[in-house]
């Protein structure tokens, strides 16, 4: 991904926790799906979508969740959103993604006080 | 590479028609149309100043409303656009969003915009198409022009944003308990209005005791207190007991409306909830409520101020003089007090600041009490003396530290010599032929500290010269910063302009020009005083 908003993937044993950067729009949603997509043969059970750490979410943005969340239901990995606030927020409940996805608000408590150079990794790292 | 002008001085092509009406220019960007530019234009168009004092909600719409039009030139145009150009205008109380791209037209787009999805993400539709339908959702009059050579032969989408700043909005409480109908309603108002939810009454009561708001729209059935409850918590309470109230409601049940209607609400609006409908109700209700305000402020000025009125003899001393001033229906007032002095005359002009009906009445007090002051300074003040003199009261006074004033005084003495003192009042004009100059006199606001003491300004006015006197009303009375120095521009070319015409007349002309621009009921009071040597 671009300067500014690459994923910081952190390795769990079973669950992985992907933070986006600033925009989640037309030309990170394209690479986050690939990113998601590559994910879910690796044997995961858990997966999270932190964004905490985005400023701004499009229809696209929206649009890759929905995306995400179908392909990891129909490979049986669990798959929450976490962090939102500010606009991506409003976003979302305006929409009413987090009727249907797991939502938190809060950012996901594995990421808060974990800091793991070794895991990051570029976007669309597998 | 974009080119990028942030308020620039004029508009440019594309688009005539984007030229003919637009009087101030935001921001003009150019680039190639490829997703990352959409990003930078988003970018740029946030780090606008010409948008800082929207309120931020409409701000993220618009960003998000501009990407969504930008994403789809670049994805669905055909043939492929190559430059997009993003134009940001003012005209009249709008701006205006253009983006222009030279790609080929959408065919039947009005009949795709007709057909719009829901903007609901449901789990079993599809994952993408929601761009327009959101543009659509916060911007629901917004265009598309085909390009054609009104629009430099290019496609055009415009967007229309009221220029309402964050301060001049009316303030609407939205309590339910269901967050999605907080944030529809939301969605539905942001634009014009500051929207503030509550999913409980509880909590809206103590946040309106502390944040006053101008309309409450409140569910009915509420978990814990419900909205009739609410209701009749807030028509007990002084500051909120005629606080405009609608209520919202599931169902068309007769008794629970006539319940309602006992507790004298304004309206009440059945979900689900019609975005035009909602926003007419909203503003019937707030003019219903404004209207009432000011007939209120309008019996209130009359019945105290007119003893009051800002008013000057024709002649004073050696000078000729001429008030003029309007009346704000609400707020702080405006005061003129003229007294003999040893050395000719003293004009004393000053401005009680405040806001709402109880402003007023209060403003009025103050300046009785004002006059009671002046009064008793010996005759041989100077305009120095009266405004420490002042200065010591309002520090002294409890009733008169509440407020703010602002005071000029000004000597009027033989052979043109006049003095000036103020404290934080705006500074006069001299006008000499067509030259309008400010007088360099300033100082402190009066009770600022204790001991405060003002420097004077000594002046000889001569024959071909005017002394205008005015306070900020005169020139803050518009409903936005733009239309604020046009005001300012407009009342001084007429000052200008009426150079040639007797005392009289050229005020009318300065106030004429006035009206215009700050409507029949100004934000706040406004007084002219003009002074000439009599040549008689």
């Amino acid at each position: 991904m671009s300067s500014g908003d690459e994923m910081v993937i952190n390795l769990g044993r079973k669950t992985r926790i992907v933070r986006v950067r600033e925009n989640l729009d037309a030309v990170t949603a394209p690479q986050l799906i690939e990113a998601f997509h590559g994910m879910s043969t690796e044997g995961l059970q858990d997966l999270v979508l932190d964004l905490s750490e985005v400023r701004f979410l499009d229809s696209s943005g929206i649009g890759a969740i929905v995306d995400i969340f179908r392909h990891l239901r129909s490979c049986g990995i669990k798959f929450a959103v976490a962090g939102a606030a500010g606009q991506p927020l409003d976003l979302i409940k305006m929409v009413g993604l987090d009727s249907f996805v797991e939502f938190s608000s809060e950012p996901p408590v594995e990421v808060r006080n974990v800091h793991t150079p070794d895991c990051r990794r570029g976007g669309g790292s597998r | 590479m974009s080119a990028l002008s942030d308020n620039s001085s004029r508009s440019r092509d594309p688009g005539t028609s984007m030229t003919e009406c637009a009087v101030e220019v935001g921001l003009t960007i150019s680039a190639t149309a490829e997703l990352g530019t959409v990003r930078r234009f988003r970018e740029q168009l946030d780090a606008a100043r010409a948008l800082r004092t929207l309120d931020d909600g409409v701000r993220q719409n618009l960003l998000l409303a501009m990407s969504e039009i930008a994403t789809n030139v670049v994805r669905h145009a055909e043939p492929t656009a190559t430059t997009l150009t993003l134009s940001l205008t003012r005209e009249g109380t709008s701006w205006l969003l253009d983006l222009f791209d030279d790609g080929g037209s959408f065919a039947g787009f009005q009949e795709r915009i007709e057909n719009l999805p829901d903007i609901l993400v449901r789990d079993e539709l599809a994952s993408s198409g929601r761009g327009l339908a959101l543009i659509a959702h916060f911007f629901p009059d917004f265009e598309y022009t085909p390009a054609s050579p009104t629009t430099g032969n290019q496609n055009r989408f415009r967007l229309r944003i009221p220029a309402i700043e964050k301060d001049e909005k009316s303030i609407i409480a939205i309590v339910d308990d269901d967050a999605a109908v907080r944030h529809i309603l939301e969605a539905y108002l942001s634009d014009s209005y500051l929207v503030r939810g509550y999913s409980d009454a509880t909590a809206a009561i103590r946040e309106i005791a502390e944040n006053a708001v101008d309309l409450v729209i409140s569910d009915i059935s509420m978990p814990g207190m419900d909205g009739l409850a609410l209701r009749r918590q807030l028509s007990l309470q002084a500051d909120t007991d005629v606080l405009p109230f609608v209520f919202l409601t599931a169902s068309e049940d007769l008794a629970l409306q006539s319940e309602a209607a006992m507790l004298g609400i304004d309206d009440y609006i059945v979900k689900p909830v019609d975005r035009q409908k909602l926003r007419g109700i909203v503003q019937r209700v707030l003019n219903r409520s404004s209207k009432l305000h000011a007939r209120i402020g309008n019996r209130l000025d009359e019945r105290i101020t007119a003893s009051l009125k800002p008013s000057l003899p024709e002649v004073i001393g050696e000078y000729r003089a001429v008030a003029r001033s309007r009346t704000a229906g609400a707020g702080g007032g405006d005061f003129v007090f003229h007294r003999r002095s040893t050395q000719g005359h003293t004009v004393i002009l000053g401005d009680i600041m405040g806001h709402g009906e109880q402003a007023k009445f209060f403003a009025h007090a103050h300046a009785g009490y004002f006059h009671g002051l002046m009064r008793a300074l010996p005759e041989s003040s100077s305009p120095r003396d009266a405004l420490k003199a002042l200065s010591i009261a309002v520090d002294e006074d409890e009733v008169l530290r509440s407020t703010m004033i602002t005071c000029l005084v000004v000597a009027l003495e033989s052979d043109g010599r006049v003095r000036l003192a103020s404290a934080g009042h705006p500074r006069p004009l001299l006008q000499a032929g067509q030259n309008l100059s400010y007088l360099p006199i300033q100082g402190i606001l009066a009770g600022l500290s204790a001991g405060s003491d003002y420097e004077e300004l000594s002046i000889r006015l001569g024959y071909d010269e005017r002394l205008i006197l005015y306070t900020d009303g005169m020139f803050e009375s518009a409903a936005d910063n733009a239309s604020r120095s046009v005001l300012e521009q407009s009342v001084k070319s007429g000052i200008v302009d009426a150079v040639e015409q007797n005392l009289d007349n050229a005020a009318d002309a300065v106030m004429i020009a006035f009206d215009r621009l700050a409507g029949a009921t100004p934000k706040d009071d406004a007084t002219l005083l003009i002074f000439e040597r009599d040549t008689v």
